[in-house]
């Protein structure tokens, strides 16, 4: 299994990337990478929950299965994006950091974590 | 080149010496094989827009500006360009008739449409014309009278923005002659400036609507004919301000998400407060509570979360699900949430929520 080796390109390929784990559905992380100090392991079994509540409210509103989420704060951005149906990859940037760079390097992980994970 | 073809970066070399050169045609060959073998360059599509731009094929230009804030919406300088693509497209489209004046009257009456198009009416409602988008479409019609698409468009607009519209097709037969006659309420004055508002016109409303409640308790009927057309305002249904919104600001909220709604993509907008009171509702279904209760749970937990993992404050969450986006935005003392197609362009999306924000701001 070699999430470390996808999680570390995502982290080095995105400008701004301070952190990013592969989390079960459950909120319990696979695999995890950060700069500094930045707890990414809190943050992506945190935000779990939040997930399974937007999937119930994209579903309930016919707007289909969701794909990704992305929560901005006063100190960072979070993308998630769901790997198959049980687990989501979390990736943390600083406020100045490439968004678009990091929603495009996620995709490219997405079917290397699915192949991985059989 | 020719030993490998598929050598993008090769090609956009190529291109950027034909710019150099002057030879815009060559340079945009070049630019378009870029993007055949890599649809994500975004170099190429920045490179792409200003060669449309100097071709003045301003659609194009605002085309692949659009597709370079989709796939990085963070970009700062591409929406100033975009903007330009879009104010150029539009002074264009507006000035066509008049290069067109050799035009006999009877030809002006064979093609009432002149250049109406869906692409043009867009641009009128990327600008928030929403009049001349709906005259647009119209007039498409009457020329196409089957162009499914512009009807589809028309219908959409229309049912978003009942009570701004200003143009029907049977508005003449619905009202008799002295029962259109100007009226200086704010509604009446939202069709004479054609529901394009700048701030100045925001401010005018909000004074109206001020002299309007001190004055005109028969407001209230007018209220109540908004609500059965589709808009909701909670606050409405007391004269007195409810929650953290005065009447006034309710009344730029109301404008303000009209033209929000009002954007391609976009199925609905609502405004709530922080404690779950539906403040403004525009859009399909917006007697639908138990969506805004959905929503607004996530917008809650997730501030919880954020402020849990010192995070600071929730700002925005955004959901992309398969035929659609949820976005939630922390937006004048409540939560602005908007629902669209998975289609929208996010950076205008953004463009269009900055703009509505500062609108609010100084209103607030």
């Amino acid at each position: 299994m070699d999430f470390k080796k996808i999680l570390e390109e995502i982290l080095e390929n995105v400008e701004g990337a301070i952190g990013a784990s592969l989390v079960g559905m459950d909120g319990i992380v696979i695999d995890q990478v950060a700069h500094n100090s930045f707890d990414i392991n809190s943050v992506g079994a945190e935000y779990s929950s939040i997930i399974k509540n937007a999937m119930k409210a994209s579903s309930n509103f016919g707007l289909g299965n969701t794909a990704e989420i992305l929560i901005t704060t006063d100190k960072a951005t979070m993308i998630m994006m769901l790997v198959g149906k049980n687990y989501f990859v979390a990736l943390a940037l600083s406020l100045d950091g490439n968004l678009g760079r990091g929603r495009l390097e996620l995709k490219k992980a997405i079917p290397k974590f699915e192949k991985e994970l059989g | 080149m020719d030993k490998n073809p598929d050598y993008s970066n090769g090609h956009l070399v190529l291109g950027r010496i034909y710019q150099g050169q002057a030879k815009l045609d060559d340079a945009i060959f070049e630019f378009k094989k870029v993007l055949e073998l890599d649809v994500e360059n975004l170099m190429a599509h920045v490179l792409l827009g200003s060669l449309f731009m100097q071709k003045s094929d301003f659609k194009a230009a605002i085309d692949e500006y659009q597709a370079v804030l989709t796939l990085n919406p963070d970009d700062d300088e591409t929406p100033k360009l975009l903007k330009v693509a879009i104010e150029k497209a539009a002074n264009a489209t507006q000035s066509a008739p008049s290069e067109g004046s050799k035009e006999t009257p009877n030809e002006k009456e064979s093609n009432p449409g002149g250049m109406a198009s869906v692409t043009m009416a867009e641009l009128y409602l990327k600008q928030g014309h929403l009049d001349k988008a709906i005259e647009t479409y119209e007039e498409l019609l009457k020329k196409e009278p089957n162009h499914v698409a512009a009807r589809q468009k028309l219908t959409d607009l229309k049912k978003k923005i009942p009570d701004l519209s200003g143009s029907t097709p049977n508005k003449a037969e619905a009202a008799p002659a002295d029962s259109v006659k100007p009226e200086k309420g704010k509604s009446a004055h939202f069709k004479e400036k054609g529901a394009k508002f700048s701030d100045d016109d925001i401010l005018q409303v909000m004074s109206m609507n001020r002299s309007d409640n001190e004055a005109k308790p028969a407001e209230k009927s007018k209220q109540a004919e908004t609500k059965s057309l589709g808009e909701k305002t909670t606050s409405e249904s007391n004269s007195d301000p409810t929650g953290p919104y005065s009447a006034a600001q309710i009344e730029v909220l109301k404008v303000v998400l009209a033209e929000l709604a009002a954007i391609t993509g976009i199925r609905r907008c609502f405004l709530t407060s922080l404690d779950g009171i539906g403040v403004v509702s525009v859009g399909e279904n917006s007697n639908n509570d138990s969506f805004e209760k959905q929503v607004l749970t996530i917008f809650n937990e997730t501030n919880q979360s954020a402020v849990k993992l010192s995070q600071g404050s929730l700002k925005q969450v955004l959901v992309t699900a398969e035929t659609g986006l949820i976005l939630l935005v922390s937006f004048a003392g409540g939560v602005l949430v908007v629902l669209t197609d998975h289609q929208i362009n996010l950076g205008m999306l953004r463009l269009a929520m900055d703009g509505a924000a500062k609108k609010i701001e100084k209103a607030g």
